[in-house]
């Protein structure tokens, strides 16, 4: 029984040391660096608060607000329409069914900002843009999941009413929808959350809101004016992370209704905030940018450099994502579990562990709040160009993330048994790593495997550190403006994340 | 013919549900299926229902031979055939008004379906079907409020609500309390009913008392095949005895 | 009683979905009838939409253009408005889809444009933008002695360098092109990958930080920081300025004139260069700019910026 687990730690233990020889230890830290690295952290203290710079700040947050609303309503739309289609019970399995799952990863594989500047080039600037660049790959991933949930349900009230003639889609909302319902209706949630960080990071195309005004901020490095935007954005997507896991653990009755009467109020409210028209979906410039667009990006081809390159690209990729998944896992496991662990009965509640555990669920907060990005310009301050950089900004963004799914793991997991172990006289840390942390241990693995197929599109986020990578490659491409290039280098990511993908899959079967 | 079945075998891996059965049952009979679990009465209704696909032989419900039945054919025909499945098929999270109407699902267009999960049709009709098992005045009610015999009551109310040509019931009764048991199981076979009923009834008796024609099963094949009253109760000991 | 409330959302799931496609449709309609409004449509109502690519701080890019959109507004009749963006890739792609009408681009990112569409054309820049300039930086501690010439550039063979945005003239182009004349690759002469900062201001920060030896950027951002006092010279020193290169320059789209009445591009250029100083407003708009006035320009003047370009590969097409 332990052999499969024995294996996948000796497999990780490989990648890593694959991983650390690719990035190179030598001249890693930049000591020189922290008097610019103190700059920002200093600025925290004295944010920008003048009057027009804090309603500039209130209206980026609505738009910035909106767009998450938007794309997560274009994500759950497009989730319950595909979602049949990826249903192994609903298709029937076979050949059809496989390759439309397997075609879902392209949109998935994409991240929201190339998402984006790619539909830049067919809407301008244009508030559709932030809606289908959140929508369409969140979209993917809903629809994969509610498939998955579909499948994951007794078959017999669908099959049942299938016999008594019903049409697919009726004997799904009759048979399966109501039992699942309520999950769907968390992880609609759960995206929504990640939409407002989403949004948060589409500054580039110009459509506004928070990620707009940081990028305007950062390129002149207005530190003040950044750390008056990084609270508005932990207010908002705390607010979002708060809310998400109010419905998704409430036991009480009613409680999800009015969180979807107020839904039902933000979607409206948003679309009239950005002046969302959808009637430029089918406007005649549309039709035409688009077709120029195809014509520039089809066929693929490689940008200057080659094979070569985009083959030395993607292994720096994978380096970086490997690094950067261990390094938030490690990181997510201290925090998320100090700022989660469950009060053991044994021990008498204090103030003082409870603002603890509140700092260190700012602390993660913070982490998830400030975009990848940033953390990778501010890593690039302290460390040697290279992949590490990247790799630890990546995971700092995404220790926030893991350390508050990671928490509410833990959170769920029945505390008896380490209360038992408690009242035979165990310390706290060894009730919690005999008790607590192996009964949710497959679960932890689980996120993390999810993680890293995220941090993979991440990757290409962080492009400015000049680590390499496919980021670069990417930016370089765009900034010569060969999008036939950019598209070969997406063809690649898409192919390191199909890569990623399975070999995740492959490793939850293991452990299961 | 209401529905028949030539040859038909059903393996399952190594297992043989069903070998060379050969039945057919006329318009308006109430067949019971008996015998012991195991003994293929399942797999009978199922192949009959569509939901398995026979390894040999054909079958025919309402003169529709159901091999390649598919699209819009399939729907139709379904639509006239009522189910009920021994496996709880009640999908909890909807209001018992709903899973009445599911019957309904054959006939009604899909957006008809989708909007009457918010405004139920035919609040009436599944009222009196619901009335007839016994459940009046739980509409309204949650289907995860009911007890197990309850939800099986609302399968039947189902097919009450469908009005089919043909029903293919599978031990519909075998969580309702006994004293409920008899009436509800008298409802699917009642000489007033519109339908030809295809029954297995996990108690000899209840098929004796209700059926027109009970079929023995054993290990996949035709036991003995004869109305209530020439049935012996040495024939129902031999269907039930170890071999 | 968690059934109970998975009911709840999911009842409640279909009802707001209903609720949300009619309302959804209900404002699809109202967009259509507004949108024949629209400013880029033929009209009387048209706007002339000016944008720039985001070479300086924000605030000061507001200020600028808010008086220039003021001015111009007085002086051509038509309704301005500043269009930010963060990215000069984003000002090239808006110009190309027909967003922005007229944009201050830079020398590159002026051509790019100017090849996506088709008539597009330069039409004024700064007295300054004749002979720009751009500044090699270098961390006070990393050795490294000011530079004489442009063939002095070899002795940063092997060093570590950082760039600002990978499309800006200032602080990519032209610093590449000069070290090509001093026979230094981006790709394979320097220490690691060349790093891309993503502004000026930002390659300061991290060749002061000393994560990069060398940084290239905008003389004028770095001449204004100097006088700021925002650069700590015990950290970060001055190390090379180039020869001077065609720089920034104003771009207006091919069919100002059908749209706006014929000679508007002519009244527009009239009116950028007659920004006069001895205006009180129309100074801080020059001094803003960085400028003592606007000069007419032609498509002309970048041709030396193309040819650069496309040995950089920056521009492929």
């Amino acid at each position: 029984m332990a052999t499969p687990r024995r294996r996948m730690a000796l497999g990780v233990l490989a990648a890593v040391a694959w991983a650390v020889s690719r990035a190179g230890l030598a001249d890693v830290v930049n000591t020189r660096g922290w008097p610019s690295f103190a700059k920002f952290w200093r600025a925290a203290l004295s944010p920008e608060i003048g009057g027009e710079f804090l309603r500039l700040t209130f209206d980026a947050a609505k738009t910035t607000l909106a767009y998450a609303v938007l794309g997560t309503l274009l994500s759950l739309v497009i989730g319950l329409l595909l979602a049949p289609a990826l249903s192994e019970r609903v298709t029937g399995g076979g050949g059809l069914w496989r390759s439309t799952r397997a075609l879902m990863v392209v949109p998935r594989a994409v991240h929201e900002i190339l998402w984006a500047l790619l539909l830049v080039q067919v809407f301008g600037f244009d508030p559709i843009v932030a809606v289908l660049a959140i929508g369409v790959p969140f979209g993917a991933v809903t629809a994969k999941v509610f498939a998955e949930a579909i499948d994951d349900t007794p078959p017999d009230a669908y099959l049942t009413l299938r016999a008594s003639g019903a049409s697919p889609l009726s004997a799904l909302s009759y048979g399966v929808l109501p039992t699942v319902g309520g999950d769907l209706v968390s992880y609609a949630f759960y995206r929504f959350e990640c939409a407002i960080r989403s949004a948060a990071v589409l500054g580039v195309i110009g459509a506004g809101g928070l990620g707009f005004q940081l990028d305007l901020s950062f390129e002149s490095l207005r530190y003040d004016e950044i750390w008056t935007l990084i609270f508005a954005l932990m207010v908002l997507s705390g607010a979002a992370d708060a809310w998400s896991s109010a419905v998704r653990r409430s036991r009480a009755p009613g409680g999800g209704r009015a969180s979807l009467l107020v839904a039902a109020f933000l979607v409206p409210a948003s679309w009239a905030w950005v002046d969302l028209d959808v009637s430029v979906l089918w406007a005649e410039r549309t039709r035409r940018l688009a077709a120029d667009l195809a014509s520039d990006l089809v066929p693929f081809r490689l940008g200057p450099g080659g094979w070569s390159t985009l083959v030395e690209a993607t292994i720096d990729t994978a380096a970086m994502s490997v690094l950067a998944v261990v390094a938030a896992a490690a990181l997510a496991l201290v925090l998320g579990t100090l700022a989660h662990r469950p009060t053991l009965r044994t021990s008498a509640p204090s103030s003082a562990a409870a603002a603890m555990r509140w700092l260190i669920r700012l602390l993660l907060l913070l982490c998830r709040a400030v975009p990848a990005p940033i953390w990778a310009f501010l890593m690039v301050l302290v460390f040697f160009p290279g992949i590490w950089p990247g790799a630890l900004g990546l995971a700092i963004y995404n220790a926030g993330v893991l350390g508050r799914l990671y928490g509410e793991a833990i959170e769920d997991g029945d505390p008896a048994g380490a209360d038992a172990l408690a009242l035979t006289g165990a310390s706290p840390v060894e009730a919690f790593c005999y008790a607590t942390l192996p009964a949710s241990a497959a679960r932890l693995v689980s996120l993390t495997l999810y993680r890293w197929e995220v941090i993979v599109r991440e990757t290409v986020v962080v492009g400015v550190v000049g680590a390499g990578g496919l980021g670069q490659l990417i930016n370089e491409h765009l900034a010569a403006r060969d999008f036939a290039a950019v598209g070969g280098a997406i063809v690649a990511i898409v192919v390191l994340s199909f890569a990623i993908d399975a070999l995740s899959a492959l490793l939850r079967r293991r452990l299961r | 013919m209401s529905a028949s079945v030539r040859d038909v075998s059903v393996q399952y891996g190594d297992i043989t549900a069903l070998q060379d059965l050969t039945i057919n049952v006329g318009p308006g009979e109430r067949v019971a299926l008996v015998g012991s679990s195991g003994a293929g009465k399942s797999t009978l209704l199922d192949v009959l229902a569509g939901l398995v696909q026979p390894t040999a032989g054909s079958v025919e419900v309402l003169g529709t031979d159901l091999a390649g039945l598919q699209g819009r054919r399939a729907r139709a025909h379904r639509s006239k055939v009522g189910v009920v499945r021994q496996s709880l098929d009640i999908p909890l999270g909807l209001q018992v008004v709903h899973n009445v109407n599911a019957a309904m699902l054959g006939q009604w267009s899909t957006p008809a379906a989708l909007w009457s999960l918010v405004r139920p049709a035919g609040l009436a009709q599944a009222e009196a079907a619901l009335d007839q098992v016994g459940l009046g005045g739980r509409v309204r009610a949650r289907t995860e409020d009911l007890s197990g015999g309850e939800r099986q009551r609302v399968a039947v109310a189902r097919v009450l609500r469908q009005q089919p040509q043909v029903v293919l019931a599978d031990e519909p009764t075998s969580s309702v309390d006994p004293h409920l048991a008899d009436d509800v199981f008298g409802l699917l076979c009642s000489p007033a009913a519109p339908w030809t009923a295809i029954v297995s009834a996990h108690d000899p008796d209840l098929a004796r008392r209700h059926a027109t024609r009970i079929i023995g099963l054993r290990n996949g094949c035709v036991a003995f095949d004869a109305s209530p009253s020439d049935l012996t109760s040495s024939q129902l000991d031999d269907l039930y005895s170890k071999t | 009683m968690t059934a109970r409330k998975k009911f709840a959302s999911w009842r409640s799931l279909i009802t707001a979905l209903l609720a949300l496609a009619l309302i959804a449709s209900a404002c699809g309609d109202d967009d259509d009838a507004s949108n024949a409004g629209n400013p880029t449509e033929t009209g009387s109502e048209a706007v002339l939409r000016i944008g720039a690519i985001p070479d300086q701080e924000p605030e000061r890019l507001q200020r600028t253009y808010g008086l220039l959109s003021d001015y111009l507004n007085s002086e051509l009749g038509v309704t301005v408005e500043y269009v930010p963006v963060t990215d000069y890739q984003g000002a090239v792609t808006a110009f190309s889809v027909g967003d922005l009408d007229v944009v201050w681009f830079g020398g590159l990112t002026g051509v790019q444009a100017r090849l996506e569409v088709d008539g597009a054309n330069a039409i004024a820049q700064r007295d300054i933008d004749e002979t720009f300039t751009s500044v090699f930086i270098a961390a006070a501690d990393a050795g490294i002695e000011p530079i004489a010439d442009v063939a002095g550039l070899a002795a940063l063979e092997g060093r570590s360098i950082s760039f600002g945005s990978e499309s800006s003239t200032s602080g990519r182009l032209m610093p590449q092109s000069f070290l090509a004349d001093a026979g230094l690759s981006i790709d394979s002469s320097f220490a690691g990958e060349p790093g891309f900062s993503g502004s000026h201001d930002a390659t300061i920060e991290v060749v002061s930080a000393g994560t990069y030896e060398v940084g290239a950027l905008n003389s004028q951002v770095w001449d204004d920081r100097v006088a700021e006092g925002a650069v700590d010279s015990s950290r970060v020193i001055e190390i090379f300025r180039t020869p001077t290169y065609y720089d920034y320059h104003w771009v207006a789209q091919p069919d100002l004139d059908a749209r706006f009445g014929e000679g508007f591009q002519e009244r527009l250029v009239e009116a950028l260069t007659s920004l006069d100083a001895s205006d009180e407003t129309q100074a801080e708009v020059l001094d803003l700019f960085g400028a003592g006035s606007f000069i007419v320009t032609n498509n002309g003047n970048y041709a030396a910026i193309e040819a650069v370009g496309r040995d950089a590969g920056l521009i492929r097409e």
